[in-house]
């Protein structure tokens, strides 16, 4: 046994798992080498201060799990919006698919109805005291958006991020019955507002083609609006815009859409129904 | 799988707080219980973390190398079948973390500590963090301990690891094996080559070693 092939057994003898053969012939090199007693000598000292190793706890920082928990946070909205969407839109008022895109996500249709008179343009207009509202509907795979203003105006559509993906000028036409459709797996949201800012915001949570069998989750009401259209199918409308960022947690088990919601939103204040055009609604109590 | 809730032992046999057993947890996080997975992250965060400030001797890279493992297993938690425990699945993960953080330290550019940070404010001098333990973390070590994780330091990455799963956080070879995905043999015949070479680096610091 030559001084490099002492070497590879030092961890075994160490350890005393060295068969009974090979011991022996180590033993015999380690009785009559100097060199090998020496190595082996400063490897028992190794041995003996890496035992030592690790007897001091490192507590780690207090807001290890907040990390973690961001960092998760960060990764799964990177994962959506991956999963999610270049974006196209179908103009089926003028028949037309435009914005040539590869990859489909949401896709946004319009349909813009000229309104006839201009008495009953300055009715609807930006006149009257109340703003206007966008109204929504369940259709078979989409969302329809509706807004009566014609006022000469721009109707936004962005993503979660913020960024917008679509827009459409009325110009004199009221907005009727604009499909929405998520063509992607998860649920997804999008803002609808106008570019005078003159109505509310609205947020649509659009189910997408899966459905998601979590039953329960926190977050924020935007999310929980993501999370119930997921789940149950339905698309959800948020009417309360300084509400939607707000902390929310929920547990579906009921399996009844409208209570598990209400459960989750009574502490914020809010209130939820099914409306008869099939949409869920988020709104302020 | 049963219900059971588990006390997890910690590394040095300390009892914390009562969880769901893992393949109750994993179950429920695969079905998206976003509150299951959470758990998991509660239980192992803090064996996790002392794994990693031993690679990294650093609280914020062991801080990076733990969120991004449980970024991974998140997103690999579909695949995990329960073939091997999970604490072990999470050391490979762990492991491979901190090997491709290092992998990424050496292929960024650096700049000179020397160098001054040019702002609009005008010249700053560069601050840079004190990564050396602190006084009382020092005094609770000896010098010979403090020899050794040096030596541990400068060995590579991979045997860094190796010596910290079995040394500090006592996996056995078995364990080892599994979380590096390496036949047992090949797991004892490396970590007799890092000892080997942890030897020569601390008979190199004999003055200090004999400090022990």
């Amino acid at each position: 046994m030559n001084l490099a092939k002492a070497r590879e057994h030092f961890s075994a003898y160490y350890e005393g798992s060295l068969e009974r053969g090979l011991r022996q012939t180590f033993e015999n090199r380690l009785k009559e080498d100097a060199q090998v007693q020496a190595e082996y000598r400063a490897f028992e000292r190794t041995m003996q201060s890496l035992e030592a190793l690790g007897r001091v706890e490192v507590e780690p920082p207090s807001d290890l799990h907040d990390k973690i928990a961001a960092r998760l946070d960060k990764a799964i909205y990177d994962q959506k919006r991956q999963a999610a969407p270049v974006f196209s839109l179908a103009n089926w008022w003028k028949g037309l698919i435009a914005v040539g895109v590869a990859a489909v996500g949401i896709a946004v249709g319009f349909g813009l109805q000229a309104r006839h008179g201009s008495s009953e343009a300055s009715v609807l207009g930006s006149g009257s005291s109340a703003p206007e509202q966008f109204s929504f509907a369940a259709r078979k795979g989409a969302v329809a958006v509706s807004y009566p203003s014609v006022d000469h105006q721009t109707i936004i559509f962005k993503d979660a991020t913020g960024k917008v993906f679509n827009s459409i000028e009325l110009d004199h036409r009221a907005l009727t019955d604009v499909p929405i459709q998520n063509q992607g797996d998860s649920s997804f949201l999008v803002s609808v507002e106008t570019s005078d800012q003159s109505s509310p915001v609205s947020f649509v949570a659009v189910p997408g083609k899966v459905l998601n069998t979590t039953t329960s989750g926190k977050g924020t009401v935007k999310d929980l609006a993501l999370a119930i259209a997921g789940h149950f199918n339905k698309p959800v409308i948020i009417q309360a815009k300084d509400d939607a960022d707000k902390d929310a947690s929920w547990d579906f088990s009921s399996n009844d859409v409208v209570a598990s919601a209400t459960a989750a939103l009574n502490p914020l204040n809010l209130a939820v129904s099914e409306e008869t055009s099939g949409v869920i609604t988020i709104q302020k109590n | 799988m049963g219900s059971n809730t588990t006390n997890e032992l910690s590394p040095r046999g300390v009892m914390t707080q009562s969880y769901p057993d893992d393949g109750v947890l994993i179950e429920r996080s695969q079905k998206g219980d976003r509150n299951a997975f959470d758990d998991l992250i509660r239980k192992h965060e803090k064996r996790a973390y002392q794994y990693a400030f031993r690679l990294t001797s650093n609280p914020e890279e062991a801080g990076d190398v733990v969120a991004d493992a449980f970024v991974r297993v998140y997103s690999a938690l579909h695949n995990f079948k329960g073939q091997s425990a999970f604490t072990t699945w999470l050391y490979r993960i762990l492991t491979n973390c901190f090997l491709d953080m290092r992998k990424r330290e050496k292929s960024r550019p650096t700049t000179s500590l020397e160098a001054a940070l040019t702002t609009d404010d005008g010249d700053l001098e560069r601050q840079v963090q004190d990564d050396a333990p602190t006084p009382h973390a020092q005094a609770e070590k000896s010098e010979r301990e403090r020899a050794v994780e040096r030596a541990v330091a400068h060995l590579p990455e991979y045997q860094q690891a190796m010596i910290t799963m079995y040394h500090v956080e006592n996996l056995s070879y078995e364990e080892i094996a599994e979380a590096l995905d390496l036949p047992i043999g090949t797991v004892k015949s490396r970590l007799n080559r890092a000892r080997l070479s942890l030897r020569e680096i601390l008979v190199a610091d004999e003055e200090l070693f004999k400090l022990g």
